[in-house]
């Protein structure tokens, strides 16, 4: 029996050892980061998923937000998100709106430096409008496209269905047809040596590691003053603040507010809270149809009652969540668009919102008939129980914390919740399938609201099998598909900001989703790394998910001479007790183990 | 057997408890590890009475977020304003319940397995061994997370992915001492009388594995703690019910280390290491005492 107190002794030996080269790990990355230099790329820390780099179908924002760096559309957007020259520099309308013309320059050129031609607008265009496979991105934005065409290879001559707002030339990102003719466009990954017009392209891509782009020196306006920019993958955010804080990235968004208050006076460090265009809203699956009208996903049939839906709007406080959650670190959610696009903010005249107040909600369950049951949860004679499946994403630290106040007042109304927070991916395959009953989503939105209204429409449901359109609920109102129409229509920007409000409000007046708050992006960069980050807007923007490729594009290494090289990065405070514990704990284990391998030897 | 006989037994066997009980006395740490333990047990069993749950209702808590410890929150507040003294508290129910449990099940399916594979001989054995061989490889956390991925969430899901991934290491010590035990004369003597299988082994080998099995029950109510920690620190538990792995699954996500809230990050893990060492001190005293082959004779 000698032999086996051995091993054991050995294991807690071991553990002693694992402990101290832990602790000597840590201080090991935190030795003092070398200021930048020209030829270093900047390193973003990301910690968001990629679904693929194929401008067709990626939909994630993280895969979208990188995009915007490699491929220009027809036009793009300014500082101030307004229309900007993109691969076209000139376009007119036509009277009635209906015929657009593109004018694009000469001296635009792809990366691998053939020149850019009305020929690879047409045949982006022409794919998505002809294949419903690539149309998970950007299809409802050519649903109202009738031809397009290259009258020469300097213009693209569009003619649209009826006459549209939004310039038909935005967001879509043109690929380069030499390259995308030989693959299977729904297929390709487009994850390496790519062929692009911004200012960055990727050269490799390992999953769930890193994305690398380098400057790409035939971008139009000019090489990029960095040599490239390099996302990092972390697990989640405290890490990307350790590696900030070490060096390791120069860059990092999406902190939390404890993070974002703990970099406050860090040195080399600046904070930065800009302004927000994104909404985190809770939607509701009011029985998921798909392109057919057949009903997809499993969600509970209670909810297809506007009645529980609306009960359920009444049962969230947005103040509260806003206050004890992101601890004030937004805007109170109204309707879709972020409080950011002032122009589209807020109700249409005659609606508002509901507001909180659970006796209301209270009131309208009981008297549509939904009776509380022994166990508290509410019922209808011959209904299933009030009890609804909640989602939300492990990533996320504040949908965990949401749920927690949710289940409380849903309580109080009599509903019950089964909360589950799984990985982006389990949210997206499932929402989009129509496998939940809540869910936690939120999208960022374009200066234009058109994609988020179209995204709701009817034609944007998906396929049976989830292909196809990206639709936000599944859900489709005849009414809303005519408000759409209305503010798609309207060329009087006026005019438009109203329809654009009235529409949002039907959306907002279905009970799917409710937004709940307009996030202001923590972000914090490196500033002995690197200056001069492009905001959008121009006045209190961000740096990154932008709508544009300003915050990198603009930034410049920090001269290596005025930057200080004495790095503090030192270790936080709690990792010398947390690490002395675990030293004496294994010590501690090594101790008993030894005394036990004695007193075994001496009895023997 | 005569009734006298079994008197004998009895107050043979009461003796011999005495003696057991005396022995681990003699264990200073196994004392200390007992009686912590048992104050531990008391709070968490207490828990609804010193922290009611509606004190630990986001909607109703008046505290800011990450507070640091006070008068009022002794180990200061979570990012929600929910005082980490009363999680910590219903906290331990779930480490405590989950540990306890699952370590029930890991036992009677180790104790049946080991028991099987020593006992019988042939095609039997080969197949019990092989299961037992199988569970021993398998890295316990790599089955506990799919099992609780693929199962229902909730508490017994986690009993269950814990419970029956943590038995194979029981069921070989058991085995070990079921061949010892077999070998003895009185066992033999036993089988020439006509006892069956199930006689040996439900008369005979059971009550001599036991007291291994109580040892080996308090080491694996540590490791199945630490287990249950893990997977709720994976966000694999049950995000209803507070544990302390979700606690610290929560200090992580919103960057409770970072910002130095220390009482949210080192509370729930000071605990586990208390409680793990616990059942470690007693466990390893209990063995001392108990397994034969460590045992002075």
């Amino acid at each position: 029996m000698i032999t086996t107190s051995r091993p054991r002794l050995l294991r807690a030996l071991t553990g002693v050892a694992a402990a101290a080269l832990l602790t000597l790990a840590g201080l090991a990355v935190t030795t003092p980061a070398h200021a930048a230099d020209g030829s270093k790329p900047i390193k973003v820390a990301m910690f968001n998923d990629i679904d693929t780099f194929n401008p067709f179908t990626a939909v994630l924002l993280q895969s979208t937000g990188i995009n915007r760096y490699q491929y220009e559309a027809l036009v793009g957007y300014g500082r101030n998100s307004e229309p900007d020259a993109g691969i076209a520099d000139t376009w007119d309308t036509s009277d009635d709106g209906i015929t657009w013309t593109f004018h694009i320059p000469k001296d635009r050129k792809w990366s691998d430096d053939t020149p850019i031609t009305a020929d690879d607008v047409v045949y982006t265009y022409t794919s998505i409008m002809k294949t419903s496979a690539l149309q998970a991105a950007n299809g409802g934005l050519v649903t109202n496209i009738a031809d397009v065409k290259a009258t020469d290879p300097q213009t693209v001559v569009m003619t649209l269905k009826s006459a549209q707002a939004p310039n038909p030339g935005q967001e879509i990102p043109i690929v380069p047809k030499h390259v995308w003719e030989k693959q299977d466009p729904a297929k390709f990954a487009a994850d390496k040596d790519v062929v692009g017009s911004g200012p960055f392209t990727i050269t490799t891509y390992k999953t769930g590691q890193s994305v690398e782009l380098k400057a790409n020196p035939h971008f139009w306006r000019g090489e990029p003053k960095v040599s490239g920019v390099t996302y990092v993958a972390y697990k989640n955010s405290d890490a990307a603040v350790q590696g900030l804080k070490s060096g390791e990235v120069d860059i990092a968004d999406g902190l939390t507010p404890a993070q974002y208050d703990s970099l406050k006076g860090a040195k080399n460090i600046t904070r930065h809270a800009g302004i927000g265009r994104r909404y985190q809203a809770l939607a509701i699956n009011p029985g998921a149809i798909d392109i057919d009208g057949k009903p997809m996903g499993d969600g509970n049939p209670a909810l297809k009652d506007p009645v529980v839906r609306k009960a359920i709007f009444m049962a969230v406080d947005k103040k509260t969540l806003l206050d004890r959650v992101l601890q004030g670190l937004g805007d109170e959610g109204q309707t879709e668009v972020p409080k950011s696009y002032e122009n589209y903010f807020g109700f249409a005249e005659g609606h508002e919102a509901v507001p909180f107040d659970l006796d209301a909600a209270n009131k309208l369950l009981e008297d549509a008939g939904y009776k509380k049951g022994p166990d508290g949860i509410r019922k209808k004679a011959d209904g299933k129980p009030l009890k609804f499946r909640l989602m939300g994403r492990n990533t996320e630290p504040a949908h965990a914390q949401m749920a927690d106040f949710l289940t409380s007042w849903f309580k109080d109304i009599g509903i019950g919740l089964d909360v589950s927070m799984v990985t982006p991916d389990k949210v997206n395959e499932d929402s989009t399938l129509g496998k939940y009953d809540l869910y936690f989503t939120g999208w960022s939105l374009g200066p234009d609201p058109d994609n988020q209204l179209a995204m709701n429409t009817c034609a944007s449901r998906p396929n049976a099998d989830g292909s196809g359109n990206t639709s936000e609920n599944n859900w489709c109102s005849p009414e809303f598909d005519a408000a759409f129409k209305a503010q798609h229509a309207e060329l009087d920007e006026g005019k438009r900001q109203e329809l654009v409000k009235k529409a949002f409000s039907i959306l907002y007046e279905a009970y799917v989703s409710d937004p709940i708050w307009y996030i202001k992006p923590l972000e914090a960069y490196r500033s002995d790394h690197f200056t001069g980050f492009g905001l959008q807007p121009e006045k209190g923007g961000v740096i990154l998910n932008q709508n544009g490729y300003w915050g990198l594009y603009e930034a410049k290494p920090v001269s290596s001479d005025s930057a200080s090289s004495d790095d503090d990065g030192g270790l936080p405070g709690w990792v010398i007790p947390v690490g002395a514990i675990v030293v004496l704990a294994a010590a501690g284990g090594a101790i008993v183990a030894s005394r036990r391998r004695s007193t075994g030897e001496d009895r023997e | 057997m005569t009734t006298s006989g079994q008197a004998a037994i009895r107050a043979r066997r009461r003796a011999r408890f005495a003696e057991v009980v005396r022995e681990i006395a003699s264990h200073p740490s196994a004392v200390i590890g007992a009686a912590l333990l048992l104050v531990i047990i008391v709070l968490a069993l207490l828990a609804p009475v010193l922290m009611p749950m509606d004190r630990l209702d986001v909607t109703q808590v008046t505290a800011r977020g990450n507070e640091s410890p006070s008068g009022g929150h002794w180990l200061g507040t979570d990012p929600s304003g929910r005082d980490v003294l009363g999680l910590l508290l219903w906290g331990s129910r779930a480490s405590l319940l989950v540990g306890f449990s699952a370590t029930a099940i890991a036992m009677v399916i180790g104790t049946t397995f080991g028991m099987a594979a020593g006992h019988f001989t042939g095609l039997t054995r080969a197949v019990v061994l092989r299961i037992i061989d199988f569970f021993l490889v398998v890295p316990s956390l790599v089955l506990a997370i799919v099992l609780s991925t693929v199962l229902s969430r909730g508490l017994s899901t986690i009993v269950i992915a814990i419970g029956v991934t943590s038995w194979a290491q029981t069921a070989r010590v058991v085995r070990a001492q079921t061949l010892t035990i077999e070998t003895r004369p009185y066992i033999e003597r036993s089988r020439a009388l006509g006892a069956g299988d199930r006689h040996i082994i439900g008369k005979h080998v059971l009550p001599a594995v036991m007291p291994l099995v109580m040892a080996n029950t308090t080491l694996t109510v540590g490791s199945a703690i630490i287990l249950e920690s893990t997977l709720a620190f994976l966000g694999l538990g049950d995000p209803t019910t507070f544990s302390w792995g979700s606690m610290l699954k929560t200090a992580l996500d919103t960057g409770a280390a970072t910002a130095g809230y220390w009482w949210f990050v080192l509370a729930p893990g000071v605990a586990i290491v208390i409680v793990v060492l616990c059942f470690t001190l007693v466990g390893r005293a209990l063995e001392a005492v108990l397994n034969p082959t460590l045992r002075a004779r």
